[in-house]
C-alpha cells in the first residue's frame, strides 16, 4: 500500500468529550455527529470561497454501539446537517478502531473517484448504549404481545420470574471479546503479567497522561479542535476528563475493578466517554483550492493479533506500517498510540524494544525500535480524556496533526489496539514538498 | 367687559365674571396644540393672573368637532434633540401647573375628543364636564406612540382617578367615554346632549357662587383613592403592573416608562414631573418610537387623496358613493355590507337564491348583534342598523348603487359572468370593485364595457376589525374610480393602500413567503410551539402558524394556489397545506389546525400528526450577525426579500406604503417600523450578505435578482434614528 495517494485532511473538528453520563449523557450519538460534521463545513468554508456543504460527496462514520434508532448512523448524520440527499454515506465499524476505519474508507472513496470531498468521523454515545432484556425476556415479552385473549395475556404475564426484568448492560457486553471471553480489562491484567508491569508504573503513565492533557487544556491547545456543544442552557466547552490535581496518592487508592489482587484500575485505564470527531478530507489537488491544509494521511496498515492480547495491536501494525514504507521508529516526530489502558501502552513499548518479541511475533530479525517518552502522547491521551469507542480513531489523527504543526514536526504515527485483537496504524505528515 | 384677540383663542369676559377662552385653531378640522396655541394661552394666563375681575374661568372648544385631538404630532416628530425636547416639556408643564394654581376656580367644557394634551390641559383645571354623546372620547393614547404624557398627564391623572384606573388608561392609551369618564371620576359630570346648555349654566352659576361640584360616585372614590394612597397597596399594584406588561415592555419600553413616572405621582414634590419628563426624553429617541411615529404619519398619508391620486383637481365635482351594492353575502360580502351600514351607508347584498340570500341576512344580522352588544346599542337602533342592509335575489335592486362590490367565490371564470351580468343592470357612473384576494383584476375589466370604473376593493377579514383596505389599480382604472374608492374606504374609517394588479397585491404576497416558510420548517421537523415563540420573540403579535390557524389552511392554501408562479417553494406548501385540508385541519374554525384549539389555551401539535413525512433540515451555516436568530431570520428575510420585490416591481411606489400595509394589515411588529424599516435596521450591505447565505442554505427562493439597495430620496428624517442616539 506504500504506492497510495495522499489524502489530505482540510480540516478537522471534535466536540468536547465529556465522561460517560455527565454533560453529553442526553445527547445522541447522532446530534454529536451532526454537530462536528457541521462544524468541520463551517471551517472548511473559512479557508476558501468556493467550498460549501453542497460539496460534500460522501460521509463516512465510525461507530460502534449503533444507536438502535439509527441504523446507518453516518446516513442520518449527513441529512441532518444538511448535506443533499443525493449524496451516500455508510457507517464502518472496526470496534476501537472504527474512527481510523472511517478514513480508510474515504481513501477508497477517493481513490475509486466515486467521490472529491468526504467527511470522514467517528460517533460515540456511551451514555446512550441501550439497557437490554434476556434473549429468555424478550421471547416473552412477544409472546404478550402476540396473545390475543385476556386469559392468554395473564397466562403469559405468569411466565415472568424477577430474573426477566434484570437489564442486561450493553455497555458491558460491547466490552467484552466474545472469543476469548475476556473483558476488556482482563486482557490488560494479561499484559501487566506477561510483562512484568506493577501498579506504580501504570500509575505514573496514568497521571503523566493527566498532567499532559490537562496542561493541553490549560494553554487551550486543545480548544483549537474542539467546537463547543450547546446545551439547553449552556455551552459544553473543554473536556471534562483531565484532572488537574491529580497524584499518585489519589491513584494508589483505587481498587483493581477486573482482577481480584491485579493492578488495572479505573485510575489507570479509560473512562467511558460521549463524543464525536471529524475531517474533511480529499485528494492532493482538490486541496490546494484550500489555504493550508491540516496535513496529510500518507499510509496505513491494519494488523491482526491474538484477541486476549489484543492490546499489542498497535505493535503488529506499526511494524506493517514500517514494512510498507520503509520507515523507521525514528523517523516519527511524535506518536500517538490510544490510551486503553495504561498496562497495555507499556505493553506495547516493551514490545516494541524486544528482540525476541521481534523475531517471535513479527518475523523481524531486529527489534521494532522505541516508543520514547517524550514523543508519544505529548498532549495526553484517553486515559485523562476519555476514549469514545467509534470517535478516538479520528481523534488521533486530528491531535497528532495538530501536535506536529506546533510542534514544527513533519511526521507522525497514530496507531490504536483494538478489541477483538486488531491493530491499526497510520502515518501523518504535515507536508509532503522537501 | 373685555375682550381680547388672539390667533388661536377667542377670550371673553361676561358681566358675571366668567372668562371664557374658546380655543378655535383656525385651518384644521380639529383643534391641536401647537406652538401657537401654547404662546397664545400662556399670554392669556398671564393676563388672567393680573386680573381681579374674575370668577371663573371656562375653557372649550370653538369647534363643533370637539375639545382637543392632542398635541401637533410633526412637531413631536420634528425635536431633534434632548434639549430640544426638555424646552418644549418644561413649556408645557410650566403652563399647565400655571392654570392648576390659579386663584379662581377653572372648568374644562368638554365634547368630542379630549385626547393626549387636550386631556392634559383639562386635568390642570378644578373641574370637568363633558357632553355625553357617541363622539365624546378621554384619553391619554401617547403609549400608541411610544411615548407617554409629557405635560403632567402621568401626575394629574393618577391624583385624579387612582393608580389603578390611571394604568389601565395610559398603558393602554385608552378611550373612555363621558359616562365612563365621569364614574370613574376623570369628569365631574356627563350631562346629556339634549340637556347640554340649560346644565352647562347651572353648574357654572354653581361655580360662580362659590360651591363645589359633587358627583354621585364621589365618596365610593374617595375611599378606594385613600386605599390606593397607602403605600403598601401602591406597590401591590405597581407589581401587578408591572408583571402584566413585561413580556411586552421589551418591545415597547413605553410601558415601563409609564409607570415608573405614574408610581411617583404620589410624591408631593415635583419629583414625578421631573420624571415623566426624563421618561419622554428617552423614549422619543428609542427606535420603538421612532417607527411608531413614521407609521403615524404613514397612515395620515395613506388617508389623503393626492397620495395616490396625482391629478385631483377635478375629481370634486364626481359624485361620491352614496349607496353600495354587495354581490355575495358570504362572510366578505356580509362583513363589508355590515361595516358599510354602521358609517351610514345603505347597502344591498345580491344573493343568487333563497337560502343563500337567507344565510346572507343570519349573517348580517348577527354581526349587527355582536355590533350593538359592543357599543351597548338599544334595540332601536339596532333594528335600524339591519334595515339599512337589504338582501336580494334580483340583480335589479342593484341599479341604484353608487357602488357595487363583488364578493364571490373566488374563480374567474364565475367572476366574469358575474360581472357582464352587473354592468347591464346598473348606471353608468356608478364603480364596481371586486373584493378579490388574488385574482387578476385587469383580467376581469376585460369583460366590462367600461372597465375604466372597475378596480379591486381587498378587505381583510373580519371586515369590522381589520383598518386596512387594498385598493387595486386594474390596468385601465381611472384617476377618478381610484379617488371614489379611496375617499370611500376613508370614510368607512379604514386606511387605504393602493396597489398595482399583481398576484397577491400586496400584503397577502409579502406575508405568505413568510407563512409559507413556516409551514416548510414544519416539514423539516422543527416545533410548532418553537417556531411561534422565535416570532413573538422578535416582536410579532402571533407566531406564523398560529396567524395560519387564525386565516384558515383552506384559506392559505387558495393563496398558494395563486401565487405559485411567483414563488418556487408554493408547490411544496400546497402539498403540505392540502394534506392539513384533506384531513379537514382547516385552522381555529375547524378546531383543528397546527393547534388543537378547544382547552383552554391552544396546544401546539407534534410534527409526526402534521407532515405525512419529514424533509432534510437545511444544513447549519454562519451568518452575519443582524441581531436575529437563525429561525427568526428564516422567517423574516422572505417577507423582506418580497417587500424589496414589490418595491422594484411598482406594486406600490414608496417604501412606508409596504410597511403600513404590512403593519395594519397582518400585525407585523408595529414598533419594528415594517418590513423595509427592519431592513434599514440590518443594513443593506448585511442584508444582501445573509440573503446570500440564506439562498445556499435553503435554495432558489432566497435569490435575488439583483442586489437590494436603498432606494435614494426615501430616507426621511425618521430613517436616520440611528444619529439621533
Amino acid at each position: 500500500m506504500s504506492n497510495q495517494m495522499p489524502l489530505a485532511v482540510i480540516e478537522g473538528v471534535r466536540t468536547p468529550m465529556a465522561k460517560a453520563f455527565t454533560e453529553l449523557e442526553r445527547v445522541s450519538a447522532v446530534e454529536l455527529g451532526t454537530h462536528v460534521v457541521t462544524s468541520v463545513i463551517k471551517r472548511a468554508m473559512a479557508k476558501t470561497d468556493d467550498f460549501n456543504f453542497r460539496q460534500v460527496d460522501e460521509v463516512i462514520m465510525g461507530n460502534v454501539s449503533g444507536p438502535p434508532d439509527a441504523a446507518n448512523i453516518a446516513r442520518v448524520i449527513a441529512l441532518s446537517a444538511g448535506i443533499p440527499k443525493d449524496r451516500i454515506a455508510h457507517t464502518v465499524n472496526r470496534n476501537c478502531a472504527s474512527g481510523m476505519e472511517s478514513v480508510i474508507g474515504a481513501w477508497q472513496a477517493l481513490a475509486s473517484g466515486r467521490s472529491t470531498m468526504v467527511i470522514a468521523g467517528g460517533t460515540e454515545s456511551m451514555s446512550q448504549i441501550p439497557m437490554l432484556v434476556s434473549p429468555e425476556a424478550a421471547r416473552l415479552w412477544i409472546q404478550l404481545s402476540k396473545s390475543k385473549t385476556f386469559s392468554k395475556r395473564l397466562r403469559t404475564l405468569a411466565k415472568f420470574r424477577p430474573r426477566h426484568f434484570r437489564p442486561v448492560p450493553g455497555v458491558q457486553l460491547g466490552l467484552t471479546d466474545p472469543v476469548s471471553q475476556l473483558n476488556m480489562g482482563e486482557t490488560a491484567e494479561l499484559l501487566a503479567k506477561e510483562f512484568g508491569i506493577n501498579r506504580e508504573e501504570q500509575d505514573a503513565f496514568a497521571l503523566q497522561s493527566h498532567q499532559r492533557a490537562a496542561a493541553a487544556r490549560q494553554r487551550c491547545f486543545l480548544s483549537g479542535e474542539i467546537e463547543p456543544f450547546p446545551l439547553r442552557s449552556t455551552v459544553f466547552e473543554k473536556d471534562n476528563g483531565p484532572r488537574d490535581g491529580q497524584s499518585m496518592e489519589q491513584l494508589a487508592k483505587l481498587k483493581p475493578i477486573f482482577q481480584r489482587g491485579g493492578t488495572v484500575t479505573a485510575g489507570n485505564s479509560c473512562p467511558l466517554t460521549d463524543g464525536a470527531a471529524a475531517l474533511l478530507l480529499t485528494d492532493l489537488e482538490t486541496s490546494k483550492r484550500f489555504d493550508q491544509p491540516l496535513g496529510f494521511v500518507t499510509a496505513s496498515s491494519v494488523a491482526g493479533c491474538d484477541p486476549h492480547r489484543m492490546g499489542l495491536g498497535p505493535v503488529y501494525a506499526t511494524a506493517k506500517l514500517l514494512n510498507q514504507t520503509g520507515m523507521t521508529l525514528q523517523d516519527f516526530d511524535l506518536v500517538e498510540i490510544n490510551e486503553a489502558f495504561a498496562a497495555q501502552v507499556l505493553a506495547c513499548q516493551r514490545a516494541a524494544t524486544s528482540t525476541e518479541f521481534a523475531r517471535n511475533e513479527l518475523g523481524r530479525s531486529q527489534a521494532l525500535g522505541e516508543f520514547t517518552n517524550e514523543k508519544l502522547n505529548t498532549h495526553g491521551g484517553a486515559i485523562a480524556l476519555g476514549h469514545p469507542v467509534g470517535m478516538t480513531g479520528t481523534r488521533l489523527i486530528l491531535t497528532l496533526l495538530r501536535s506536529l504543526r506546533e510542534a514544527g514536526g513533519r511526521r507522525g504515527l497514530a496507531t490504536l489496539c483494538v478489541g477483538g485483537g486488531q491493530g491499526v496504524a497510520m502515518m501523518v505528515e504535515t507536508n509532503l514538498e522537501g | 367687559m373685555t375682550k381680547q384677540t388672539y390667533q388661536t383663542l377667542n377670550v371673553h369676559c361676561d358681566d358675571a365674571g366668567v372668562l371664557r377662552i374658546v380655543i378655535d385653531v383656525p385651518g384644521r378640522p380639529l383643534n391641536v396644540i401647537n406652538a401657537d396655541v401654547m404662546n397664545e394661552l400662556d399670554a392669556a394666563i398671564t393676563d388672567l393672573e393680573a386680573r381681579k375681575d374674575v370668577k371663573l374661568v371656562v375653557f372649550k372648544s370653538g369647534k363643533e368637532s370637539g375639545f382637543f385631538a392632542g398635541a401637533d404630532v410633526s412637531i413631536i416628530e420634528s425635536i431633534s434633540n434632548k434639549s430640544q425636547a426638555e424646552q418644549l416639556l418644561v413649556a408645557g408643564q410650566r403652563l399647565f401647573a400655571r392654570i392648576e394654581k390659579l386663584a379662581v376656580p377653572t372648568l374644562a367644557v368638554i365634547h368630542g375628543p379630549c385626547l393626549g394634551g387636550g386631556l392634559e390641559l383639562a386635568l390642570a383645571c378644578d373641574y370637568r364636564i363633558a357632553r355625553d354623546n357617541s363622539s365624546t372620547k378621554l384619553g391619554l393614547p401617547e403609549i400608541k406612540l411610544g411615548l407617554i404624557p409629557g405635560w403632567g398627564g402621568t401626575q394629574r391623572l393618577t391624583r385624579l382617578i387612582g393608580l389603578k384606573h390611571s394604568l389601565q388608561m395610559i398603558l393602554k392609551g385608552l378611550h373612555v367615554s363621558a359616562q365612563a369618564a365621569s364614574s370613574i371620576g376623570l369628569v365631574d359630570k356627563a350631562i346629556a346632549p339634549d340637556r347640554w346648555r340649560d346644565e352647562l349654566l347651572e353648574v357654572i352659576n354653581h361655580l360662580l357662587h362659590g360651591d363645589e361640584l359633587h358627583s354621585v360616585f364621589a365618596i365610593g372614590r374617595g375611599v378606594k383613592n385613600r386605599l390606593q394612597a397607602n403605600e403598601f397597596v401602591r406597590q401591590q399594584i405597581v407589581a401587578i403592573a408591572e408583571r402584566s406588561i413585561a413580556k411586552q415592555a421589551v418591545h415597547f419600553p413605553a410601558l415601563s416608562s409609564a409607570i415608573k413616572a405614574i408610581s411617583e405621582s404620589f410624591e408631593n414634590d415635583d419629583r414625578g414631573y421631573e420624571t415623566e419628563r426624563a421618561e419622554f426624553k428617552k423614549l422619543l429617541f428609542t427606535p420603538a418610537c421612532r417607527n411608531l411615529l413614521r407609521l403615524f404619519f404613514a397612515k395620515e398619508r395613506s388617508r389623503q387623496l393626492k397620495t395616490w391620486v396625482t391629478d385631483h383637481s377635478q375629481l370634486l365635482h364626481q359624485d361620491p358613493i352614496r349607496r353600495l351594492g354587495v354581490i355575495g353575502g358570504g362572510v366578505m360580502g356580509a362583513g363589508i355590507a355590515h361595516c358599510a351600514a354602521t358609517r351610514g351607508y345603505p347597502s344591498t347584498i345580491k344573493e343568487a337564491n333563497k337560502m343563500t340570500a337567507d344565510a346572507a341576512r343570519n349573517r348580517v344580522d348577527q354581526l349587527v348583534n355582536e355590533y350593538a352588544e359592543h357599543k351597548g346599542m338599544d334595540r332601536e337602533q339596532s333594528e335600524r342598523l339591519k334595515s339599512a342592509v337589504m338582501v336580494s335575489e334580483s340583480m335589479a335592486d342593484l341599479s341604484d348603487a353608487s357602488c357595487v362590490i363583488e364578493a364571490i367565490v373566488e374563480r374567474m371564470d364565475v367572476k366574469k359572468s358575474v360581472l357582464r351580468d352587473l354592468e347591464s343592470s346598473i348606471g353608468k357612473s356608478a364603480v364596481i370593485a371586486t373584493n378579490t384576494s388574488a385574482l387578476s383584476v385587469s383580467e376581469m375589466a376585460s369583460v366590462l364595457r367600461y372597465p375604466k370604473r372597475f378596480a379591486g376593493l381587498h378587505f381583510f377579514n373580519p371586515v369590522s376589525r381589520m383598518e386596512l383596505v387594498e385598493v387595486i389599480r386594474g390596468d385601465q382604472t381611472s384617476d377618478a374610480t381610484i379617488a371614489k374608492l379611496v375617499g370611500f374606504v376613508k370614510s368607512l374609517g379604514k386606511t387605504p393602500i393602493v396597489t398595482k394588479d399583481s398576484p397577491g397585491f400586496l400584503v397577502n404576497r409579502i406575508l405568505f413567503p413568510y407563512l409559507g416558510e413556516a409551514v416548510l420548517m414544519v416539514q423539516q421537523g422543527f416545533d410548532v410551539k418553537t417556531i411561534d415563540d422565535e416570532m413573538r420573540t422578535f416582536g410579532m403579535p402571533m407566531g406564523p402558524l398560529r396567524l395560519l390557524d387564525k386565516v384558515g389552511l383552506d384559506v392559505a392554501l387558495h393563496v398558494a394556489g395563486t401565487l405559485q408562479q411567483m414563488m418556487p417553494a408554493a408547490g411544496t406548501i400546497s402539498t403540505i397545506l392540502g394534506d392539513f385540508v384533506g384531513r379537514g385541519d382547516l385552522g381555529c374554525k375547524s378546531g383543528s389546525g397546527f393547534y388543537r384549539y378547544g382547552g383552554k389555551r391552544p396546544k401546539p401539535r407534534s410534527g409526526r400528526k402534521l407532515v405525512s413525512y419529514f424533509v432534510q433540515p437545511p444544513a447549519s451555516i454562519d451568518f452575519i450577525e443582524d441581531g436575529l436568530t437563525d429561525i427568526q431570520r428564516r422567517l423574516v428575510y422572505p417577507m423582506l426579500l418580497e417587500a424589496t420585490r414589490c418595491l422594484a416591481e411598482g406594486v406600490v411606489e414608496s417604501e412606508w406604503a409596504i410597511d403600513l400595509g404590512m403593519v395594519l394589515g397582518t400585525g407585523f411588529a408595529p414598533q419594528l417600523g415594517g418590513p423595509m424599516q427592519v431592513i434599514h435596521e440590518i443594513g443593506h450591505a448585511h442584508f444582501n450578505a445573509n440573503l446570500a447565505r440564506l439562498a445556499l442554505q435553503l435554495g432558489e427562493r432566497f435569490e435575488t435578482y439583483e442586489p437590494v439597495r436603498a432606494v435614494n430620496g426615501q430616507d426621511t428624517s425618521l430613517m436616520k434614528q440611528g444619529e439621533l442616539l
